[in-house]
This record gives structure tokens, sequence and C-alpha cells, in this order.
């Protein structure tokens, strides 16, 4: 898991928790790292990290347990795919659609390709 | 002020000793040669060797603490005040260990060549004088060497040159070459008046050093 | 560990070197417990602010305090800062012939919170030898000195002017990595000066920018990167998208533009009416700097 500099560091932090509860790296009700060991993994300032830690626990997906840490909160996963159930419409349709319309696919077309992809082939390996 | 001074104090002490310990070794190995040759005349012929030492060590101490190690003390969160008052504490401690060791030195020789001693306080005296009058010299020229550069080491030159040509003034006018211990004689024959003056030279020369130079020091 | 009255307070500070005034009446807080970037062209200055906001060197005008107290002359003030500059081969006009033990001596003489153990840690780790002299190293182990100087001087506000001056990029990694471990375990203030600036970029709390003798900006860095955005697309419509937004770079090619602008606190970027007629991308750390510190004239 890498940074880029596609969006705030801090919100890349917080998603890639989220995709390791997802993945069930992190199961709920258990410890996820410190901000400082974060930190120190990604080479980052731990005010950073505990930026998009927080942003976290703010949504309810973490918790703090005084004096031992941030563990995922019960529910999470669940919580996790609705929030992004919701953000799928905006970060993924809407960019679809503007992309066909930009080259001149036709909604048949698009419904057509869309029947194709969940069909028949195989998740190709490394597509998130 | 107090614990910096201390702080100061016990590194140029260190230097000093490094300084000063090389200035045994030389001494006694010099002492010694001369003693077992001095069989005759020439009882204090160790002693214009010990003069230069005790003037010109000091000297250069000093000329590269302020020159170089005060540059790197005052970059380490030192002041200035603390570090002069350092400087001044170890000036009378080699004023002290300097005179110590002439006047040991003095003893040896003698006690090689005659068998006896022969102790003489105002060689103790006379040393710690001379190494007051270095040390604030040399001060007085590294600050001027580390402010101007080039032509404060050119300065130093001359001086130290002076200091070597006064020295030898001395051996040349002894009568003859066997009473080249002489000069030492001399010095401590000096007039109350030019003690006095040599104390007041090096007092001045401390002032300056504080006035011109270390309350703007500039560390590079 | 840090106070939180500890803050290191430039008022208006100013400072000439004859006719040359490099320094404009500088205002700057520093406040505890972070780590700050100064950024700044070269000869602009950084070195000279540093200096004097250490009490090492006089200003012509203007204060610096810490906790209030005057840095100027004041142990109390000075012994709680450590500044750590490049070693420099010469001194005067012979070799540095000081030995790296040496300035460890001296270190442990002047820095009352030394810590020797953590200095032997680093010497091991980065291969120093105690006994080489200054004049024969090279700027990668007379950076690793200074580094175990600065670190191992465990004092609250620790300056490190160019620390990764030549050392190569795994050692670059590892000092790095080094700073954030010690800044964990003491949470003391930190401000490097630095020109490589990209992979410090994410260490950085806050970014200061020194430029034309003044602080011309001092913010959180993920703010600042956050606040600016490069658009680019055809040209009118790269103006239309730009137009009430301060830009502080454009690039022409052609028919295409790229423009990237700098948002103010509380304006939004919101280009979605335009779909996919523009390419809005965030802006690295270097670019911004060299945009906001580009001089009249300068192609960048």
């Amino acid at each position: 898991m890498r940074l880029n500099d596609e969006k705030s560091i801090y919100l890349q932090i917080g998603q890639m928790i989220e995709d390791s509860i997802l993945r069930g790296i992190f199961l709920e009700e258990e410890r996820v790292p410190s901000t400082n060991e974060l930190a120190r993994l990604y080479s980052i300032n731990p005010a950073t990290a505990a930026k998009g830690v927080n942003l976290l626990v703010e949504q309810g997906i973490l918790y703090k347990k005084r004096g031992i840490g941030m563990f995922v909160s019960r529910g999470a996963v669940e919580k996790i795919r609705e929030t992004r159930k919701a953000g799928f419409y905006e970060q993924f349709v809407v960019n679809l659609i503007t992309e066909a319309k930009a080259l001149g696919i036709t909604k048949e077309e698009l419904v057509e390709m869309i029947r194709k992809a969940e069909s028949g082939r195989p998740i190709e390996k490394g597509a998130v | 002020m107090g614990s910096y001074t201390i702080r100061n104090a016990r590194y140029m002490l260190y230097l000093l000793a490094r300084s000063f310990l090389i200035s045994v070794a030389v001494l006694l190995a010099l002492s010694l040669y001369w003693g077992m040759l001095g069989s005759g005349p020439s009882e204090m012929s160790g002693q214009p060797f010990f003069i230069l030492i005790a003037v010109l060590v000091p000297l250069m101490l000093c000329y590269q603490n302020t020159a170089v190690y005060l540059n790197l003390s005052l970059g380490a969160c030192n002041t200035r005040r603390s570090a002069f008052a350092a400087m001044q504490i170890v000036k009378l401690a080699a004023a002290a260990a300097f005179g110590l060791l002439g006047t040991v030195t003095t003893e040896l020789i003698t006690y090689f060549v005659s068998g006896r001693f022969s102790f003489d306080g105002a060689l103790f005296g006379v040393t710690a004088l001379f190494v007051v009058f270095a040390m604030s010299a040399g001060e007085l020229l590294g600050s001027v060497t580390h402010r101007f550069g080039r032509i404060g080491a050119i300065v130093f030159g001359l001086f130290c040159a002076l200091v070597g040509g006064c020295i030898g003034v001395f051996i040349s006018l002894a009568p003859s070459s066997e009473e080249i211990g002489f000069q030492v004689d001399m010095l401590t024959a000096l007039p109350f008046w030019g003690c006095l003056a040599v104390l007041l030279l090096a007092v001045c020369f401390t002032a300056l050093t504080w006035f011109c130079f270390m309350r703007r020091y500039v560390v590079k | 560990m840090t106070g939180t009255q500890n803050c290191l307070i430039c008022e208006k500070v100013v400072k000439s070197f004859g006719k040359n005034t490099v320094l404009k009446g500088v205002d700057l807080t520093i406040e505890p417990g972070k780590i700050y970037g100064l950024i700044g062209r070269n000869g602009i200055g950084k070195t000279t602010l540093l200096s004097i906001m250490t009490g090492q060197n006089t200003c012509d005008s203007g204060s610096v305090t810490y906790g209030g107290m005057r840095v100027w002359e004041n142990e109390k003030a000075t012994s709680q800062i450590c500044f750590s500059r490049e070693l420099s081969p010469t001194i005067l006009f012979g070799q540095n012939t000081m030995r790296v033990k040496e300035y460890f001596r001296m270190a442990s003489c002047y820095y009352p919170a030394w810590d020797a153990a953590y200095a032997k840690q680093l010497t091991k780790e980065f291969g120093l030898d105690l006994k080489k002299k200054v004049c024969k190293m090279n700027k990668g182990m007379m950076s690793m000195v200074t580094i175990t100087l600065a670190l191992a001087s465990r004092a609250p506000v620790t300056i490190l002017d160019e620390p990764v001056a030549g050392l190569d990029v795994y050692m670059r990694d590892r000092f790095y990595d080094l700073l954030l471990k010690d800044y964990e375990e003491t949470g003391r203030t930190f401000i490097l000066s630095t020109h490589i600036i990209e992979e410090a970029a994410n260490l950085l709390e806050e970014t200061i920018i020194l430029n034309d003798g003044v602080i011309t900006l001092k913010e959180n860095t993920q703010e600042l990167i956050d606040s600016c955005r490069y658009i680019s697309g055809l040209a009118e419509t790269v103006e239309r998208a730009a137009s009430g937004f301060q830009q502080i770079h454009e690039e022409s090619l052609g028919r295409s533009k790229t423009v990237c602008v700098r948002l103010r606190p509380g304006q939004q970027l919101d280009l979605s009416a335009y779909g996919n007629e523009l390419t809005v991308s965030p802006v690295p750390l270097q670019k911004i700097f060299v945009y906001l510190t580009k001089r009249q004239g300068e192609a960048v």
C-alpha cells in the first residue's frame, strides 16, 4: 500500500484502513495500528495520520479505548459498505456517463457492456 | 552564568591539559638532556627553551581557542559571558600550572647539575605573569583572526616573531656562553614597575578582547 | 515533554550585512511539539535567521524570545535549543582536523540533555569512525555527524540545517525514519531547513517559506497542498473556470492551458459543471514552493 499524490494524505490513510477492514485484515473489535505506527510505516507526520484516524472515529468506524489504542467498531464493515455504496454513484457512475458521452457511446452500448462484464469474464487479477 | 561557565571551563581545561601534557613531556625530555650534559657552568641552560614553551604554548592555545573552539562553543548554545569567564578561569589555572612546571623543571635541572635545590619563588611569579600575558595576547589575536581572517593571522605571525625576537635578544645579551641562564635572573630582577607594565598590558588585551570582539562575536 | 508556553517567537527581526538587508522584519512563531520545514531559495537568509533565532548572532532590531524570555545571551533559553549546522572541511585557513569524537565530547559538555547512549547507537548505525577527521570526510559522513549531534542532543527545540545534503537515498530514508521515531518518543520540536522538499513534505506538519526577507507563508503542509490545484484543458475553458481564484502559475501549449490556482480559506473548487472538459489534479509541494518563490523574469 503506497501513498500517491491524488488525494489528501489523511484521506488516503482513512481509505486504506477501510480497505483493510473490508478485506478482513482488521476484524471488528480488533486493534488497528496506532497513529505513530502508521506514521512510521508510511513516513508521514503523526499529526496527519491522527487526522485520518480521527475522521474514521467521527464516522463511527473506529473507536478509542483509553490507554490501549484504536479498535474497529462493531458493524464497521456494514457501515463502510453503505457509505461507499452511497458514494458509488458520484464516484463511478457519473464519471462513467461523462466519459461515455465524451466518446459517443450510446446508452444501449453501455448497458450491453455492463451485461457482458457482469456475466462472463472472471475478475482480472489485480483489480480492486 | 554559573553552570555554563563551569561547562565551558571544563572543556577548556581539557584543552589546556592536552597542551600542558605535551609541554611537560617536551620539557622533561629537554631537562634530562640538558641535565645530563650540564656538567659545568650552564646550570640553567634549559631556561630559554622553557620560557619559549611557557610563553608560546599558552599563546597558541588561546589563539586557537578564540579562533576555532569558541566558534563551536557559541554554536552550541553557550553565551559569550560564560565562555569569556571560563577563559579567564583557565588563564589563572594555566598560570599556576606553568609556573609550577617551571619551578619543578628548574629544581630538577639544578639538582642534576649541582646536586642541590635552590627554590626561587620569583621564578614562579614571573612565569605566571608571562603566561597570563601570552594568553591574553592569544585571545585578542584569535578574536582578530576570527573577525578579520587572513590579516589576523598575519598579525599573529608578527607577534610570534616579536616574542621570538625578544627572547633572542635576551640570549644574545648574556655576557658569555656560560651565563646563558642569566636571562632568567634578568627577568626575576625586573623592577616592580616592569611587572606591573606587563600585567597592565595583559589586562588591556583582555578588555579589548571583550569589548571589541567577544560581545559581538559572529558565529559562523 | 514540552511545555505549552515554550514558543520560540521572532518579532520584526531585521538583519543587514553592510548595505544588504537580508531579513526585513521577520515575524515567526514556532509552537512546541511540531515538525516544521523551513524552505527558501539559496542565499535567502535561512541560516542567518536560524542563527539569530537560536541566540547565536545578533539582529539589528526586533526580538527573539523563547518561553517569554529573551534568547540572546541567556543560557536558560539557549540550553533548550540545538542548532546543528553543516560541518565544514576547512576551518579558518587550514583543514578542519577535528575528529568526530571531539565534537561529541563538546556536545556532551554543552548540551544538558545529551544522550550518550543514543549517540553511540547512531554512530554504529551510520557506521561513523569516531577517530576520523572532518577534512577527510565526504559530505555524506559530515551530514551523518550533524544528524547524530542534533538527535542525541535531545534539546526541546532542535534545528537541522540541510541535514540530508550528500546522503544517498537509503540514508535519507533512514534519517526520516529516525526523525519520526525520535519525534514519537520525545515529541520535541524540530525545524528542518531543507532543499529536498518533496521527500520531506509528508513529514512536515507545517511549512514555512522565507522569501524576500520575510516569512511569506506558514501553514499546515497538508492544508497547503490541498489548497492548490492544477486546472487544465482548452485555454478558454480553463480561463473561465479559474477566474475568481488566485492563480499562481500558468503555462500554455498550443490550444491547451494549465493553470495552478490557490484556494483561499473557505473557497471550494467545484468544476463539475465543466464535466470532462477540464482535468483537475493536485500540485506537489515542491511545485507550490517554486511558484510562490519565483522571481520576476524567471522561467519555471
